[in-house]
């Protein structure tokens, strides 16, 4: 019976919470046990969800959770300074370049350079479809805080896309 | 928006992430950990029954004093002195009896100096037996002996000043008083309540810095206040029913005085709240921080509670 609902919820929602954790720290390998404490917290404490929010909101506040966590952590922190230290020293070299211009990643790279705060309200509002009251919920912040963390990240994001990129954003 | 999520997930990959590898790992992990038992809540819930025993313990029924049979009144006065008295301040209740001995008890003060057992002493000396009983309004008196002795009097407001009627519980006797220093009983031993608008005020600027440190707390842990106080519908029940009860009780016998109480047992009452909220808490995991301010919320408003009525 717990095992039939821990596969329901992984199949409805795995795919989901990896991607989201992903977006939070930048390593799949990370996102991927992110993904899977998040569900085993989720077998283990059943109880602890009360249906006051939708399945799929209560995954992301324990995907969002752990994946801060990670971030917290001396592993993720040591990661950073060895990438940062390695970036510098390959952007010297043109085959980094060219590297560079076959994994483009414009918007995710763009992301990836915002504090957390302006790119956590902004995936959880453009990527996860999130309305104002609900990522206030999911962060723990007032709906004005988020109002404005979202209109501050707006515009560091339309910075650094350039008028281009930005106007191909906001058309569908 | 859906250009967002188009272009973030082309960026990202659109093959899935989240492979059957991991599912396995998942499940066997799952498979592999039973669930702990949480032994803090456990201690939580023997924390409450001991509130709760010490709760039944501290009530009349856990206290009820030795009764003394065949001695009459003034039996008891030929043979010994009054050593001390204690005069309940509860709404006079015709069916009970409320005076104990001891302090302890809500609205319960001892006279044990020498003048006070000079009058009291001087009162009795001059009882005699009174055929009827239309008393009304009075006082409950209990009075220790020398000898160990006790006597269980209501004591009666008569026709004037210098008259008095009074009822001995043991024998269900009524007795008339006549002294000219009466009216020394009626305004001099009045329950002797503390400055009331002092602690109305004094409450209430505790109740103001109770939400000042609240407000503080939040703020200082990044967080919003909750919109749902309780965990889920059970919880709220048992605690509205608690509450209520709690409080229904603690009114109606200051207002109605149909039960001494221990000062210990209103404690335990007013402890039990919080104790039952954090056990909940507990169970389903509130936020520690969250949980920690609730349990500053329920303690205070506890203290403030116990203050206002411990001190009567």
């Amino acid at each position: 019976m717990m095992n039939s609902k821990l596969q329901e919820a992984m199949e409805q929602y795995g795919e989901y919470c990896i991607r989201v954790a992903y977006l939070y720290v930048k390593e799949w390998t990370a996102a991927e046990e992110i993904v899977q404490d998040v569900f085993l917290a989720y077998h283990f404490q059943q109880e602890r969800f009360r249906n006051d929010s939708s399945l799929k909101t209560y995954l992301v506040k324990i995907t969002i959770h752990k994946s801060y966590d990670y971030l917290r952590s001396w592993s993720a922190k040591k990661r950073q300074f060895v990438e940062s230290f390695h970036l510098r020293t390959a952007e010297r070299s043109s085959e980094y370049l060219v590297m560079i211009e076959n994994e483009r990643q414009i918007l995710v790279d763009a992301l990836w350079k915002l504090p957390l705060k302006y790119r956590e309200v902004l995936i959880l509002h453009y990527y996860d479809d999130y309305k104002i009251k609900e990522i206030a919920e999911i962060i723990g912040s007032s709906e004005n805080t988020v109002k404005t963390r979202i209109s501050r990240g707006r515009s560091k994001l339309k910075e650094l896309l350039g008028p281009e990129q930005w106007e191909v954003l906001l058309h569908d | 928006m859906t250009r967002w999520k188009e272009q973030i997930d082309q960026e990202i990959g659109s093959e899935s992430k989240f492979t059957l590898a991991t599912k396995e790992k998942i499940m066997q992990k799952a498979a592999a950990h039973e669930p702990k038992r949480d032994w803090r809540a456990g201690m939580a819930i023997a924390g409450i029954l001991f509130i709760a025993l010490l709760l039944v313990l501290s009530s009349p029924y856990g206290h009820e004093q030795q009764i003394q049979p065949g001695k009459d009144l003034e039996q008891v006065l030929e043979e010994t002195e009054v050593k001390e008295f204690f005069i309940s301040g509860l709404p006079f209740n015709e069916e009970k009896f409320t005076a104990k001995d001891s302090e302890f008890y809500i609205g319960n003060k001892k006279y044990d100096k020498q003048e006070d057992v000079q009058f009291i002493q001087s009162l009795l000396k001059s009882v005699s037996v009174y055929e009827g009983d239309e008393f009304s309004e009075g006082k409950d008196i209990l009075i220790n002996m020398e000898n160990g002795d006790q006597l269980k009097l209501k004591l009666y407001p008569y026709d004037s000043l210098t008259n008095m009627g009074l009822k001995d519980m043991e024998t269900g006797l009524f007795y008339t008083v006549t002294n000219d220093d009466i009216w020394k009983f009626y305004f001099d031993y009045r329950p002797k309540f503390v400055n009331i608008a002092g602690l109305y005020i004094l409450a209430i600027l505790l109740a103001g810095l109770k939400l000042f440190v609240e407000r503080s707390l939040l703020k200082r842990n990044n967080l919003q206040k909750r919109r749902k106080r309780f965990m889920n519908k059970r919880h709220m029940i048992i605690m509205v029913i608690l509450t209520v009860s709690i409080l229904c009780t603690g009114a109606s016998i200051l207002l109605t005085g149909w039960m001494a109480v221990h000062k210990g047992g209103i404690l335990a009452g007013l402890l039990l709240i919080p104790s039952v909220n954090y056990a909940f808490e507990r169970k389903y995991e509130l936020n520690p921080t969250y949980r920690k301010i609730d349990l500053f919320h329920y303690l205070a408003t506890a203290g403030i509670t116990a203050l206002m009525i411990l001190w009567l």
